[in-house]
């Protein structure tokens, strides 16, 4: 404990000298609340921008539009929780093609499967952040961490209604969020430009990101 | 000194050079910046939000101890490199694990972790694409945002092939994935996780990376504990500052309007969950930082986010590179810092080369005076030696008095056929230069003379 009473003493020895006296954001022009119209054009925009594949279905043919996108990409091996409305309603599907894991204790003692023998996993979103063409995954019990980043390709499922702004509006209408374990910003696949400039995406997450939008 | 760190360039085999990297950079980030206004309002904020945090420091360490421990985060504080190295081993010698995943982190760089995990025979494996290219080189990190922007795809290309073992390939997606590959069986096994830590949120304890390719994420997700380590300039007061600050961090920093991953972490695996880890520890760094924090007008250094935009502008980075530098932190805010981290005569090149163009200054998202900073090390530098001062001393009064000044010049003139001509450096290769009869004084002086009787 003596390092960091030692640093904590010169820390207030000393003193920070700011050349400012007032708060530049106070200046800030309110922003004007943004119909859902131009809120889910701009998503769009956002997510093509940032290599995102999105669809779009209604609350009837959730389910439909899902397996029909997963057998035209030819996934079978889904993983996707028995705990959640959407799991259960998949599992009713009548497909032959695709096989439906549930995440029991993905990071048990045998990570291999998880690792090597899921083609994609499918989680549902909190909300989204229409600027950046941004989704807000909140991991829990039903749909842990590594669903949204250890299988080669990630379809998640975001509500129009949840759509928000800016991230700046997010974080002030969520003041309760760091109570989670985990929040995740995704926007667009895994991706990196480390050699020699040249963009490739599935770096370490998923080559590809599917966004199933609800209307 | 044993330790002192000149800067020397490096090259590599196929030698690419930085402008078109720096080009690159430099475009994406102004596509970003249409509005030079906007910017400088950003950068406002930016500085205001850094500006306030630093200001209470040491209360806002204090308060976010309490809240990370409160969320049950063990938070621990290293006043040196070997302290903070000790800590981390420490914690892997826990978990009986020989394998340390790493998540991109330059204080792990700073503190030289993998060296000294290796001579306690832990494998500290690099998992960032950029990172874990230059580990397999043996070599430092050359950016800090890019750290492998000093290799061509060919350098890339050979490296996998002697030391992974595959074929040759210059195709970037298939090194990439071949990259993928050899480290998923890491994450597969690997016990400990270790990452850096863009900003932490004092009032809610919470630790915040972003990052775009997924190892952070892994890295801090996949292993049974995390180990987070930073230094002490990086917490902030408000959760709610984070919008602001990623919004200028990652447009300075590779032009894109936010990363594919913006990460908070704010405790470890809760009951029920499934995965993540099962402990997290945070390691706070001083190495410098405090006293650092006590040099008034230094301490403004304190405010970098790490976007290196400074050296993306810098010309003298674009001209020698990162690895010339010698120090983790390269470029302008690495000329500015090193000297605190190490000290200034290990640093002895560092404030001095520098154009003091300023391009630094004016790209910087939190409005840091870079070259004031640097002018300042100078002065700094130039007191410790007696001859350089008196040797300037000189040359003020000399130009500040056009009498004296005029009398040595015609004196030196006089005599300059008859001086020796060894001129250090420059006579080694060259004939020392021919200098005119007259000063150029003496001729403007006469040019008038002709002018005035001409005009009469």
């Amino acid at each position: 404990m003596a390092s960091r009473q030692n640093i904590l003493d010169r820390l207030k020895a000393g003193q920070f000298q700011s050349d400012m006296s007032s708060d530049p954001s106070a200046k800030n022009k309110a922003v004007e609340p943004k119909s859902l119209a131009y809120l889910s054009e701009h998503f769009e925009r956002a997510l093509a921008a940032a290599n995102a594949e999105y669809r779009f279905c209604t609350t009837g043919d959730q389910s439909e539009t899902i397996v029909k996108w997963l057998e035209e990409l030819k996934l079978h091996r889904c993983w996707v929780s028995e705990g959640t409305a959407l799991g259960q309603a998949l599992r009713q599907q009548n497909t032959q093609n695709i096989q439906w894991v549930n995440p029991v204790d993905p990071m048990g003692v045998d990570r291999s499967e998880v690792f090597n023998q899921i083609d994609i996993g499918l989680t549902q979103s909190h909300s989204a952040i229409a600027e950046t063409g941004t989704l807000v995954v909140i991991p829990d019990a039903n749909e842990p961490r590594t669903m949204s980043l250890v299988p080669p390709a990630h379809l998640v499922v975001v509500n129009k209604s949840d759509l928000f702004w800016q991230f700046e509006d997010w974080v002030l209408q969520h003041p309760e969020a760091h109570k989670n374990t985990n929040v995740v910003f995704i926007t667009g696949p895994s991706k990196t430009a480390d050699i020699q400039q040249t963009l490739a995406f599935g770096a370490h997450g998923p080559k590809r990101l599917l966004v199933l939008i609800v209307e | 000194m044993n330790d002192t760190q000149p800067i020397r360039m490096i090259d590599q085999p196929h030698k690419i050079g930085f402008r078109p990297a720096m080009d690159y950079l430099i475009d994406k980030r102004a596509i970003q910046f249409p509005d030079s206004q906007e910017f400088k309002t950003l950068t406002q904020k930016v500085k205001w939000i850094k500006h306030q945090s630093l200001m209470k420091l040491p209360e806002l360490l204090e308060q976010a101890e309490s809240q990370l421990q409160a969320n049950g985060i063990q938070v621990h504080w290293a006043e040196t490199t070997l302290e903070a190295q000790q800590i981390i081993h420490g914690i892997i010698k826990d978990q009986d694990a020989d394998l340390l995943v790493k998540g991109k982190s330059m204080v792990s760089e700073e503190i030289h972790l993998n060296q000294y995990l290796q001579d306690k025979n832990i494998d500290a494996l690099e998992t960032d694409m950029g990172e874990f290219i230059v580990q397999l080189a043996g070599e430092a990190p050359s950016h800090i945002i890019m750290p492998a922007i000093h290799k061509s795809k060919q350098d890339i290309a050979e490296l996998f092939q002697q030391k992974l073992g595959v074929d040759y390939t210059e195709d970037v997606d298939e090194l990439i994935h071949i990259g993928r590959t050899e480290l998923r069986g890491a994450f597969e096994k690997a016990r400990v996780g270790l990452s850096g830590v863009n900003f932490i949120a004092a009032d809610t304890g919470t630790l915040c990376l972003i990052e775009n390719e997924g190892n952070g994420r892994l890295s801090t997700t996949a292993p049974d504990v995390h180990v987070a380590i930073t230094g002490i300039e990086k917490v902030i007061t408000h959760l709610s500052d984070i919008p602001t600050l990623i919004r200028s961090l990652t447009r300075s920093a590779t032009g894109q309007p936010i990363t594919t991953y913006v990460n908070w972490i704010s405790s470890p695996r809760k009951p029920g969950e499934k995965d993540g880890p099962k402990a997290v520890h945070l390691v706070l760094l001083d190495n410098g930082r405090s006293e650092l924090y006590q040099k008034e007008q230094q301490q403004l250094s304190l405010a970098c986010i790490r976007c290196g935009a400074c050296m993306n502008h810098c010309p003298v980075y674009t001209r020698i590179g990162g690895l010339a530098y010698q120090t983790t932190y390269p470029g302008p805010i690495g000329k500015v810092l090193s000297p605190h981290l190490k000290s200034l005569p290990a640093t002895p090149d560092h404030p001095k080369i520098s154009a003091l163009c300023g391009a630094c200054n004016t790209v910087c998202p939190a409005g840091i005076p870079l070259t004031d900073l640097l002018l300042d090390h100078r002065n700094s530098a130039t007191d410790t030696s007696v001859i350089e001062s008196m040797v300037w001393k000189f040359w003020s009064v000399l130009n500040r008095s056009p009498r004296i000044y005029n009398g040595l010049m015609s004196w030196v003139l006089r005599l300059y056929p008859i001086l020796p001509k060894f001129m250090g450096g420059w006579t080694k290769h060259r004939k020392a230069p021919d200098l005119s009869s007259k000063t150029l004084h003496d001729r403007v002086r006469h040019y008038q003379a002709q002018q005035d009787r001409s005009s009469k």
